[in-house]
């Protein structure tokens, strides 16, 4: 079992952290209510080394903490250090912990994207992390 | 070659007592080094379209103007992903 030494025993981790600021803050009308009612949208596809495209994964969920099945995480903390269960005015920090399945993937360009909104619709923030990956697959 | 040996030492002091006011911690002055914002951890590219922090991202698809949410930084570790490389 080659992967078990390799970055598939691995865990990855990201931290953003940011916040809208307060100019803006005063004119979105009932911002609590929007903060709370936050989603994430996530969208993962591949490009394979024969060209094939995949999109392995689009999919909007609360912005919340979450934990999908154990290989992933998702926690939230304001900017006193406490972890919250939304969105809070000021700063925030995003944590995620997430293990790649190696032994699952397919090896190609591999492309995330984000985007997060508001309960309106208005986009939060909006980007993209595409990156090679080797899988056994 | 007392007296100079005597002058250096005080002065060795004067630095010591300086820097121990200096950082002596203050509960005061604590309050307001925390309240800001940390410095962010790295050097930037000088592309208005990469996103701040230890990543490859890059703002899109909705351009970065129209984006509410100010991200200060964005860390991605280890970036980049290490390649899997089957044996």
């Amino acid at each position: 079992m080659p992967w078990l030494s390799s970055a598939s025993d691995q865990i990855f981790f990201t931290f953003l952290r940011g916040g809208i600021p307060s100019y803006k803050e005063k004119k979105i009308p009932d911002l609590d209510k929007q903060l709370r009612t936050a989603t994430i949208n996530i969208i993962v596809s591949v490009v394979e080394d024969d060209g094939y495209f995949e999109q392995t994964l689009n999919s909007t969920i609360p912005f919340a903490p979450i934990a999908l099945d154990n290989n992933a995480h998702l926690s939230i903390r304001n900017e006193e250090g406490t972890y919250v269960q939304h969105l809070v005015p000021g700063y925030n920090e995003v944590l995620t912990d997430y293990w790649i399945p190696f032994r699952w993937l397919a090896t190609g360009t591999w492309t995330w994207e984000i985007v997060a909104r508001l309960g309106n619709g208005d986009c939060l923030f909006a980007f993209t992390l595409t990156q090679r990956l080797e899988g056994a697959w | 070659m007392l007296t100079k040996s005597a002058i250096v030492l005080s002065l060795a002091l004067c630095k010591a007592v300086a820097a121990a006011t200096i950082f002596r911690p203050d509960s005061t002055n604590q309050q307001s080094t925390f309240a800001r914002p940390p410095l962010s951890p790295f050097t930037e590219s000088g592309d208005p379209n990469k996103v701040p922090g230890h990543n490859n991202g890059t703002y899109g698809p909705v351009p970065e103007a129209k984006q509410l949410f100010k991200l200060e930084y964005l860390e991605v570790t280890p970036t980049p992903i290490p390649v899997y490389a089957q044996a």
